[in-house]
């Protein structure tokens, strides 16, 4: 028995010395983290009508409505970036607030009526929702729980909708993909 | 509001970074269940503490009983290996009789005695997706019984578990192992196939010799799930037996239950669900007592986000159980069939008043055979003082309706049965708070007052001589619990928690007590406990965790600190090896019970060997 407590605590003495050295390898994140990273990334692979930016100092909106952790995330994570040439922000969107000049849209599961704020977003505005069944109701990119990571679909018609361009790179990656 | 919390984060968030990732490489991280259960429950307004599933399998738990540890709000004490009462907020003397307890929507307590029988749920704890601990009154919605706190454990997804899994393990007192297999069935429609088997030995008793708490266990089920977009629907099954000794004589326990649940939009801001079970028990314990037990199970439950602001959830159901009972000399049910129903109705609306403050109301009207209609209503607020920093209140009438064991039984010449026993009623009001503290450190406390006006007691019939049951204590408890969860590092991370509260109960005048206050009044003024979750590279973790158990003033067990202890090992992708010491320093680890009945849990260990593709 004092022998098995023993061998225990050795071997927890031998590994605690890996552990510094390997304090990076493991690939963990808050999920409000990747979603706001996600949120960030489509950017990268979204052709937006040029009508979406009317000049090049007009800033790349990030709009959040219905989780305020995605939003403080995304805040921390974009700050001082730019996308494609223009200076990135993030607002909050209330209930009935105008949707013009925002390039991405995310509508979180803490939004009281999504399918107004859906409908509400018209061309040039890329919608991105985290309910299940939400591609029904118009979202273009919609975040799905696959095991304990995050994954998303897409809708390339509701994208099109809008005006906008999906690259494939972000299809094979998506885990549906709903397309006419 | 991120402004204020931005500098804090910097340091130890490991999700700095992510941005430089790629959409692939993204789709792989996973999620601290951390965050996730926080996300969830951020706006809940009740004391409620969240058991994941990577959570379960760094306990190294092999039964559900023992994963229901990692609740700091839950009180588990065993008396053998099979004997468990597990409870929140008091009153577990004998069986605790005040929670409820669901596994993917199925009740599981008993109307025999309005408890569990432990024994009986053999589960398989690697399809477990969550166990939602709730301490405190939940009736509203889960109905009566709900009186001190609601254990609410849903599986996976067929969905979730595909492929094959293999987890053996093999200690020093159990050994056993799983088997699961899943796969698709076309179209959207997935399954999984699955067995346990766990075989125990016996344990020593504190006051010497055997405590014949041997037993073999056996379980089988399936489930199955479709989903199309909105839409899910479940059928899900299982068989059990149970051979398991006991002092008092041995007991077989069998039984299967059968469930379907349909959910699916009712328009473009309602949901609605429909859930049936069925379910058979047969219990031998020879020489005391024998049951067959029938329930059937109906439950219809509707969510509206129609009106602005207001999230209303309505619902009705129906149960209805049949029991066939076998009196013996020594004890008997009167009479010894019978067929119990119950229905109810409930209405809740939480209603966002402005941006961070809500206020939830609901009323359940619930029909049970004994005491006819009764009434559960709560209210509940909930104030985001700031972001992420939550004040909560409640007031909750909830009850224990009668059960067969208040009503119906009776021992020759000892107890008599009582045709006049009434609801036992809780009042009851919390006051909590609950906050994300830094992005990587979380904690709740709560404060609680409990009144329960009418408490079962044991009175003397003095005509006969005998023995009835009667609402002759009147009880008052209150106390606090709190925990809270620190991910010092990215690898590292420490959780903690307790319990203390104080309880006076009385006879009330007019009653003749004889089974003494004890009976009810028999708990822990305080527990404890710590863990902690360590990453060793990609490839080992070490867990520790440290429970306090106070003073048990009935069984006269003294405060106890019990140390379990674990590595693991990621063998690679799909293999995971794990050694658990249980009791790593050898103290004496009574739990609960008599003097003369109970075990004295000694250091065991458990390797286990977990393999998945």
């Amino acid at each position: 028995m004092t022998r098995l407590a023993a061998i225990w605590l050795l071997s927890l003495a031998a590994l605690a010395s890996q552990a510094w050295a390997q304090a990076q390898g493991r690939l963990e994140a808050s999920e409000a983290g990747i979603k706001a990273a996600f949120l960030y990334k489509f950017a990268s692979y979204v052709e937006w009508p040029p009508a979406a930016f009317p000049d090049a100092g007009s800033p790349f909106v990030f709009g959040i409505a219905g989780n305020d952790e995605v939003a403080a995330e995304l805040e921390r994570l974009v700050a001082g970036k730019t996308i494609q040439g223009h200076p990135t922000a993030v607002r909050r969107i209330k209930e009935g607030e105008g949707l013009n000049g925002v390039p991405v849209l995310f509508v979180g599961r803490g939004q009281s009526n999504p399918r107004a704020l859906i409908r509400a977003a018209q061309s040039g505005t890329l919608v991105v929702t985290e309910s299940p069944g939400a591609l029904d109701l118009g979202s273009a990119i919609n975040f799905i729980p696959v095991e304990d990571r995050v994954g998303f679909e897409v809708s390339v018609d509701a994208a099109e909708r809008n005006g906008l361009k999906i690259s494939s790179r972000m299809l094979n990656v998506a885990r549906r993909v709903v397309q006419r | 509001m991120a402004v204020g919390a931005a500098p804090a984060l910097a340091a130890p968030l490991p999700s700095t970074g992510l941005e430089d990732l790629s959409l692939e490489q993204l789709a792989e991280i996973r999620v601290t269940s951390v965050s996730r259960r926080e996300e969830r429950l951020a706006n809940v307004p009740a004391s409620i503490f969240v058991i994941t599933a990577d959570d379960i399998r760094r306990s190294g738990a092999t039964t559900i009983t023992e994963a229901l540890r990692l609740a700091p709000n839950l009180f588990v004490g065993r008396g053998d290996t099979n004997q468990v009462v597990i409870g929140a907020r008091g009153q577990y003397a004998g069986t605790s009789n005040k929670m409820l307890v669901l596994i993917d929507g199925r009740t599981v307590y008993t109307p025999l005695f309005s408890g569990v029988f432990w024994d009986a749920q053999q589960m398989v704890l690697q399809d477990i997706e969550r166990i939602e601990v709730i301490s405190g009154p939940a009736a509203t919605i889960w109905g009566a019984n709900g009186v001190n706190g609601v254990i609410n454990i849903t599986t996976r997804s067929a969905k979730e578990t595909q492929g094959t899994l293999v987890d053996a393990f093999a200690g020093n007192d159990e050994r056993g192992g799983v088997l699961r297999q899943g796969g698709a069935l076309g179209g959207d429609g997935f399954y999984r196939v699955y067995g346990k088997y766990r075989r125990t030995d016996e344990r020593q008793l504190e006051s010497g010799g055997g405590a014949r708490d041997e037993g073999d266990r056996y379980t089988l089920g399936f489930r199955a799930d479709w989903s199309a977009p909105a839409r899910t629907a479940t059928v899900q099954g299982e068989t059990f037996k149970a051979d398991i000794g006991n002092l008092g004589g041995d007991r077989d326990l069998k039984g299967a239950y059968l469930l379907g649940r349909w959910s699916q939009p009712t328009s473009a801001t309602g949901a609605m669900r429909l859930q049936a079970y069925f379910d058979h028990t047969e219990r031998v314990h020879a020489g005391t007592f024998q049951e067959k037990l029938d329930i059937l199970d109906l439950d219809l439950q509707h969510e509206s986000n129609a009106w602005k602001g207001n999230k209303l959830v309505a619902g009705a159901g129906y149960r209805r159980a049949r029991d066939d009972v076998t009196n013996t000399p020594a004890l008997g049910f009167d009479p010894a069939h019978r067929t119990l129903q119950w229905g109810n109705v409930f209405v809740q609306d939480e209603w966002a008043v402005t941006r961070d403050v809500s206020l939830t109301g609901g009323l359940k009207a619930e029909r049970n055979p004994y005491t006819g209609l009764e009434w559960l209503p709560n209210i509940r607020f909930a104030w985001s003082v700031a972001p992420d920093h939550l004040v909560w209140g409640a007031l909750s009438r909830a009850l224990r309706t009668p059960s067969r064991i208040d009503r119906d039984v009776f021992i020759p010449g000892v107890l008599a049965t009582n045709t006049s026993f009434e609801s036992e009623i809780a009042n009851v009001a919390e006051l909590g708070y609950r906050a994300q503290l830094t992005p990587a450190s979380t904690i709740s406390l709560t404060a609680f007052h409990h009144h329960y006006p009418n408490l079962r007691s044991f009175d003397l019939l003095p005509a006969a001589n005998l023995v009835t049951a009667a609402n002759g204590f009147d009880g008052k408890m209150r106390g606090v619990e709190g925990w809270a969860s620190w991910r010092v590092t990215p690898w590292w991370r420490l959780a903690g928690g307790f319990t203390a509260m104080t309880e006076t109960i009385r006879v009330k005048p007019g009653h003749a007590d004889v089974g003494g206050v004890s009976q009810i009044s028999n708990d822990p003024r305080h527990t404890e406990q710590l863990r902690s979750s360590w990453d060793i590279g990609t490839a080992w973790e070490a867990d520790l965790m440290i429970r306090r158990i106070g003073h048990i003033p009935n069984f006269d067990i003294p405060t106890t600190a019990v140390v379990d202890a674990r590595v693991g090992w990621r063998v690679n992708r799909d293999l995971e090896l794990s050694v658990l010491v249980q009791n790593a320093l050898d103290r004496n680890d009574v739990e609960f019970g008599d003097a003369s009945q109970r075990v004295n849990f000694r250091r065991s260990w458990i390797f286990k060997l977990r393999w998945q593709v």
